[in-house]
């Protein structure tokens, strides 16, 4: 297992965020998790990605317990994000983006660089985040500010970004939110070609054909708990599962 | 290469602009350039907390009285030989930037304002009321010469050169941190510390380690001063000193010779106001300065320009300066 969640428990006030949420993420594959509104997705996510810390309840990462540890900790560790709103930096260009994620940047030591004028550090730097552009097909737009990219190609930046630390386990936060169905289907392979060169994919989604045609396994949850775990098959079939999104039912505190 | 051909482009009138008041300068010139040269080193260690990674300090005159007056605390009451007391003059401003800082970088925007704000007057409160070390408000006087390799500096010429020597090294050193690695993981946590934290950037720590370096740069203007006027008081240390800084930071921009457009910007009006306000208003003294600096801040925040500088170089057909600029960031504030 590359990832374990163990009992996690989280409550904003009197809502129960996350009650008892247990799974397990193998290596290379890719994991959904899906549910209503306020199912506790978000929650969830931000809580193996450091940004929440939880109540109760551990995260494990390849057998070490990662629980609290902060964001920056556990992108040096292995594990990379993006975000739902992009949170892109919006003033530099699609290179730069890509290059603040790379070690040459996120390692640089702070007083050293006051003395050095060498550049050669920036090749290095350069080239591992040109390699990552080019899997992702944004080569062309390199030199281009971000913000003038169309959305879709900006989430690629964002993923970008996200790979530029040669991440083992890449969390995604609704990626194909506010995609054109071509831009989701590009995507989609783009992503299964990473699981194929051995990246282990976590992803939040709502949406369902996305997730149905993509990810290896399905974790469905409704009001902090997991209501089933299973491949996309046995999900959409589950009675439990229609029931959380037709029945409509309201959560119990 | 590009580098070889380029920089006697920019170096040659740089060192002949500078020579000017050299050859030709008298006391009060001269005496005005130092004042701009020693103010620039503090508005370039400001310059890069606040132009580069999007922190505010309104308490850095705080830093910079706190390295003039251990300059010369120890010089006088110490004996310390002078060049010795002017290379510790950073330390006591490093350290206590370093305490303060963890929590009050925690702090943003407008929080970060006040408490850099409620910093600077305490220190200034301190500086008033340590009688026993500080002198009070009367200040230290009998401050030595400062003495270089057994060379005493004592002419308004003299101090030109060093000043400006150390000014000089010390835009080098922002420029190279600018270039660097750490100044594109400095201008990332300045769009976004999220971001900048989920990539791998220890914010926090980068955040200290910027505050911790533009203090001892502060403190090391501050004991250039000290040896400079050969006194220390409370007085120009205080609020007032500390809008100037922030001001010169905001004018200079992120070009690498932005301090120095800043520091001269300031320090020319505040020579001019000292003359011209008197003539409008019978009796103003140096408070109608502030009105006139609060509302130049005001001002140029609303543009949220890239600094002065940055626009003119912007304009020059190069326009690399202004490329450079735009690699830092659009946001004073």
């Amino acid at each position: 297992m590359l990832l374990e969640v163990r009992d996690l428990c989280k409550h904003y006030g009197g809502v129960v965020a996350l009650h008892n949420v247990c799974l397990s993420v193998r290596e290379k594959e890719i994991f959904a998790v899906i549910g209503p509104n306020g199912a506790g997705k978000t929650t969830l996510f931000n809580v193996i990605a450091g940004a929440v810390r939880p109540d109760g309840g551990r995260v494990y990462f390849g057998g070490s317990d990662i629980t609290g540890k902060r964001p920056h900790q556990l992108a040096r560790m292995g594990i990379a994000r993006t975000f739902q709103n992009l949170n892109l930096f919006s003033s530099m260009t699609v290179l730069d983006n890509v290059l603040t994620g790379t070690p040459w940047c996120t390692g640089a030591a702070f007083w050293p660089s006051l003395f050095a004028r060498s550049k050669e550090g920036g090749k290095k730097g350069r080239g591992e985040a040109m390699l990552v552009l080019e899997k992702l097909g944004l080569l062309e737009e390199a030199d281009l500010p971000v913000g003038m990219l169309p959305p879709g190609r900006q989430r690629l930046v964002g993923l970008a970004r996200a790979l530029a630390s040669n991440p083992f386990l890449l969390l995604l936060d609704e990626p194909a939110a506010g995609l054109t169905p071509d831009e989701m289907g590009e995507l989609a392979q783009c992503l299964a070609g990473l699981r194929d060169e051995g990246t282990t994919i976590v992803l939040v989604e709502h949406n369902m054909e996305v997730v149905m045609g993509l990810a290896d396994r399905v974790l469905v949850m409704d009001c902090g708990k997991v209501v089933t775990c299973g491949t996309p098959e046995q999900v959409s079939t589950s009675p439990d599962v229609i029931r959380v999104y037709l029945g409509g039912e309201e959560c119990v505190a | 290469m590009r580098c070889l051909k380029e920089w006697p482009v920019k170096a040659v009138p740089a060192a002949v602009l500078l020579a000017v008041p050299l050859v030709w300068g008298n006391n009060y010139i001269l005496g005005v350039m130092v004042t701009v040269a020693i103010f620039a080193v503090a508005a370039a260690g400001l310059s890069v907390l606040m132009n580069l990674a999007g922190q505010v300090s309104f308490g850095h005159a705080a830093f910079m009285g706190l390295g003039g007056y251990a300059a010369a605390v120890l010089a006088v009451n110490y004996g310390w030989p002078p060049l010795l007391a002017l290379a510790a003059a950073p330390l006591l401003p490093a350290l206590a930037a370093g305490l303060v800082g963890r929590p009050v970088l925690k702090l943003r925007e407008f929080y970060l304002v006040l408490a850099t704000l409620a910093f600077g007057t305490l220190v200034h409160l301190l500086f008033n009321e340590c009688r026993a070390v500080t002198g009070g408000p009367s200040g230290l006087s009998g401050i030595p010469a400062l003495k270089v390799f057994g060379f005493v500096l004592s002419s308004e010429r003299e101090f030109y050169c060093l000043t400006w020597g150390v000014a000089l090294a010390v835009l080098a050193a922002c420029r190279n941190l600018r270039r660097s690695p750490v100044g594109r993981a400095l201008s990332a946590v300045h769009e976004s510390e999220e971001a900048a934290d989920a990539c791998g950037i220890d914010t926090a720590s980068l955040k200290l380690k910027t505050f911790v370096f533009s203090a001892a740069l502060a403190g090391l203007a501050g004991g250039l001063y000290a040896f400079y006027i050969s006194f220390v008081s409370p007085s120009p240390f205080g609020f007032h000193a500390s809008v100037q800084l922030v001001l010169m930071a905001v004018l200079g921009g992120s070009a690498a010779w932005g301090p120095v457009a800043g520091a001269a910007a300031v320090i020319f009006l505040s020579e001019f106001l000292r003359w011209a306000a008197p003539l409008v208003l019978p009796g103003a003294g140096a408070e109608c300065q502030i009105v006139v600096y609060g509302t130049a801040l005001v001002i140029i925040t609303i543009w949220k320009n890239s600094g002065v500088w940055g626009r003119v170089l912007c304009r020059l057909p190069a326009g690399k300066g202004g490329k450079e600029y735009a690699a830092g960031s659009a946001r004073p504030l």
